[in-house]
Formats: C-alpha cells, structure tokens, sequence
C-alpha cells in the first residue's frame, strides 16, 4: 500500500527550491469580479499563499493530496517555510479586509449530474436519498468591491504565486464566487501585517499579547482546518499590545 | 432635475408588531388560545414542549396565560451544540416568560460524543424520555409546529400524526412566521439573541433557532452559515 506521507514528501523535495529575496511590508488589493463565499468572517492570507505553494509544488498532484492528513511535518522545509516573515509561531500577514463588508445568504441546489453517471452500475439514481441526494444549502457570501491584504515578506514571490496559480478567493470557485478581476501590489513603508493602530490584524496567541481586550479559540496558522492549531488567540479587529519579544 | 435619493430605515420589529393589530393575526391569536383552552379542559396532565426558539416560546407564553402550573420541558442539546450563554438565556427566558415548572433533560451522550453525537434526540428523547414521561402520567404535550414549516410537518399535522406515544397539541398550527414574531414582538416575550444576528441576514422569515455545526445540518450549509456569524464556537471543543 502506498504511505502517502512519503509520496507527497518526495514529490515536495523533488520541486524547486524557492530563493527567497527581500522581504518588505506591502499591500494587496484583489479588485472582485464576483461576491466572496465565505465559512469564515475572514480568509487567511498565510492559508492562501500555502495553497498555492502546494500547487506549485505538486501541479495536478495537489487534487490527490489526502483529506484531513495534516501535511505539514513531512515537507521539506524549503516548502514549510512561507515566504512571509514570521514571530514566534505567525506568519506577518492580516486577514482580510472586504471593502464593502457586509454578509449576505444565498441558496444553491446540489444535485445530481449526468457526468457522475459514467462510474454507476446502476441505471437507475436516487435524488431523494442516498449519495446523489438533491440539497438546498446555504451559502454565505460578501459582495465586496475589494478585498486588502497587508503581509510582511518577498512580495515577488508571492507576486508570482497569486499571478500563475490563483483562481479565486473564498469558498466556491468552482460556481462563480470569489473571481478576481486585478490584483494591485504597493510596497509600504510600515508594518501593518499583525498589529496596526492598536488592533490586531489576524489571530495572535494571546501568549504574544501583553495586553488585550478579547480572546477566543480560534485557528493561528496554517492549516487552519486541522483542531491542532487552535489556541485561545486575540480575534482580528480587537485592541491589543504585542509583547517585547 | 435631481433625484434625490431617499434612505428608508426600516424597523422590522416594529412593523412586525404591528400586525399584531391585524384582524388577521387577531383571529389566529383566537383560534390558538381556543386550542389551548379545549386541550387544558380535556386532559389531566399536559407538559410544554420549550426548545427555547421562536415558536416554543411564543406558544409557551399563550399555554401559561391559561395555566401558569404547567410543566415546562426542556431538552437540553450540551455544550457542543448550543453555547453555555445560549442555554442559560433559554432558561432565564423562560422564567421570564412565567414558567414556574422547569424540568431541563438532557443525555450524557452530548459531553461524551461531542459534535459527533448524532441522533441523540430520536433515541434518548422520543425512545426514552416521552415514554417515562407518559409513566408518570403525563397525557399530553404542547409543540410548537407549524404548518408553513415544512411539508413534511404540514402532512404531519394533517394526518396527525404524532411522533411520541403522548399525544401532541400544535396550537400554532396555521401560524405563519409574521404572526409568531408579531406576538413575541407587541407582547415583548423575551427571545433567543441569536435570532438578531441570524435574521438580518438569513430574513426574519427564514431564520430558524437549531443546533450550531451539527453535522446533521452540514448537508444545508448550515455549518458554512455558523462558521461566519457563530465563529466563536466553533472550536468550544478546545476550551
């Protein structure tokens, strides 16, 4: 039986090494051309940029990786590392920032298509039970103009990585949402990737925190699906005072 | 010429209010209270069923104006499904409300098997509870169903056809959503605060009080629709 692990470590260590260069403060700006699907009051920038990482790494081989198989210790540590600087255990980069925020629900049906039908032996489908079943589902959404990122590191390779790999952002592409029309690059002169004015930018352990006014268990570091990185963090958007580290 | 734009503010709660001066919510008020006055005359013990959600509490508030004694059931989900806030403003609603006789049932299953307990309620509920509480004489329950709902429940109260070996009383049974808020609305029942974060966006008639990220749910995209406006809870398991 194959060990997956070691599969996809060896395909890793067999992709090129990326050569980090000068690492900056920077802005980006995606321009939408469709609403953002969300499960999250916020998308994670260092989430992003290490998706597109492992699609770098793997091209089609990434839609092969196992579900729910936390990859993360067996990669090499050329493709571990992001390209992002990082404080203790986070990577400077926000979360993100929808311009217009506000939170709207849509419904889409998930039913059966006649190219699954190819793999049945049956002829004849259930849609009223079963594996094929026909379902109503919410879908929560932003219909935002743009969409701002603030993140500390090699903005040309990140440049490269969102221009070569990224489809959308958010949940749902694959229907339409998340589209993007342009991305704008603008370097800045301060960093404003964990703490800016006062308020935290995205989750922080509230171990790095001297002082804040909110906490909750929320996910750190990437990947955020896996429970093991929850930690009681201080949530984007609330006051807080990094420590001396 | 210019066209001005004019920015309308609209008070939901207080237009929904407001139908409960209508002729038509007036009439379906009548009918529910004659429901509960014929059911209460002809049996000897019946109990609420309180979830703690909109209907539950509305129809909770109509059986206690008849009969402030009553027992008040109340089936609690645990920690993984509903937040410790969330539970203790169910309670106090109900007290608020006027219930004096609060019974609060719950299964061990909930802390044991987390948010993989599933189907909970079917067993330790319908399959354990209701036959004890018809044990101990209990001849009738009062639920919260309504016709609009679904067309499954719709057939269920047309056919009447019970789920539990106690009979059930749906005094609500041709409410609509306008007139359940229209009575918690005028009357100023107390509701669960998650109805203020999920109507705004989901609509005042659509929004529904349940489990948070139940896997039973997870099909509907409720899990997505909690994720974003309940994001707080959703890792209580690392608490």
């Amino acid at each position: 039986m194959l060990d997956e692990r070691k599969y996809f470590h060896d395909r890793l260590a067999s992709a090129p090494p990326i050569r980090w260069g000068r690492f900056a403060p920077f802005r980006i700006s995606f321009k939408m051309g469709s609403p953002v699907a969300v499960t999250m009051p916020w998308i994670n920038f260092d989430g992003l940029i290490a998706h597109l990482m492992l699609l770098d790494a793997l091209g089609d081989d990434f839609f092969i990786t196992p579900k729910k198989l936390d990859l993360t210790d067996s990669l090499p540590k050329n493709r571990r590392l992001l390209p992002i600087k990082k404080t203790g255990d986070i990577y400077h980069a926000s979360v993100s920032m929808f311009i217009p925020d506000s939170l709207r629900v849509t419904h889409l049906y998930k039913r059966f298509e006649d190219r699954w039908t190819n793999n049945l032996k049956t002829k004849k489908v259930s849609i009223a039970s079963g594996k094929f079943r026909s379902y109503f589902m919410a879908e929560p959404y932003i219909p935002c103009r743009e969409v701002v990122y603030y993140v500390f590191g090699d903005m040309n390779i990140i440049q490269d990585l969102i221009e070569s790999y990224l489809f959308g952002l958010g949940n749902d592409c694959r229907v339409g949402f998340g589209m993007v029309r342009d991305v704008v690059f603008e370097e800045m002169d301060e960093d404003m990737s964990l703490v800016a004015k006062g308020i935290a930018m995205r989750p922080i352990p509230v171990d790095m925190c001297e002082e804040y006014e909110d906490s909750a268990y929320i996910a750190y570091k990437a990947p955020y699906w896996n429970p093991r990185n929850v930690a009681l963090c201080v949530p984007p958007g609330v006051k807080c005072k990094l420590k001396r580290l | 010429m210019q066209i001005e734009k004019v920015v309308m503010v609209v008070d939901l709660k207080k237009i929904l209010a407001m139908w409960a001066d209508t002729d038509e919510f007036k009439e379906k008020l009548q009918e529910a209270d004659g429901i509960i006055k014929k059911a209460l005359a002809s049996h000897k013990k019946p109990y609420v069923a309180y979830s703690g959600g909109k209907d539950s509490s509305c129809m909770l508030y109509l059986v206690l104006r008849r009969c402030p004694d009553v027992t008040v059931l109340h089936w609690d989900y645990g920690p993984y499904y509903i937040p410790d806030w969330l539970r203790t403003e169910f309670i106090e609603n109900a007290r608020k409300i006027g219930a004096k006789n609060l019974r609060i049932e719950t299964s061990d299953d909930y802390l044991r098997l987390k948010r993989h307990a599933v189907n909970v309620l079917g067993r330790e509920y319908i399959g354990k509870l209701i036959p004890n509480l018809a044990r101990e004489g209990y001849d009738l329950s009062f639920v919260g169903l309504r016709r609009e709902e679904s067309l499954k429940r719709k057939i269920r109260i047309d056919t009447k056809k019970f789920i539990t070996e106690i009979e059930e009383c749906w005094p609500l049974a041709n409410w609509s959503w306008k007139d359940v808020w229209a009575c918690i609305f005028a009357n100023n029942i107390p509701y669960a605060s998650t109805y203020d974060i999920y109507a705004p966006v989901v609509g005042w008639d659509k929004v529904r009080l349940v489990t948070f990220f139940d896997p039973e749910f997870d099909h509907f995209g409720a899990g997505n629709v909690d994720g974003v406006l309940m994001w707080r809870f959703k890792n209580i398991h690392q608490g």
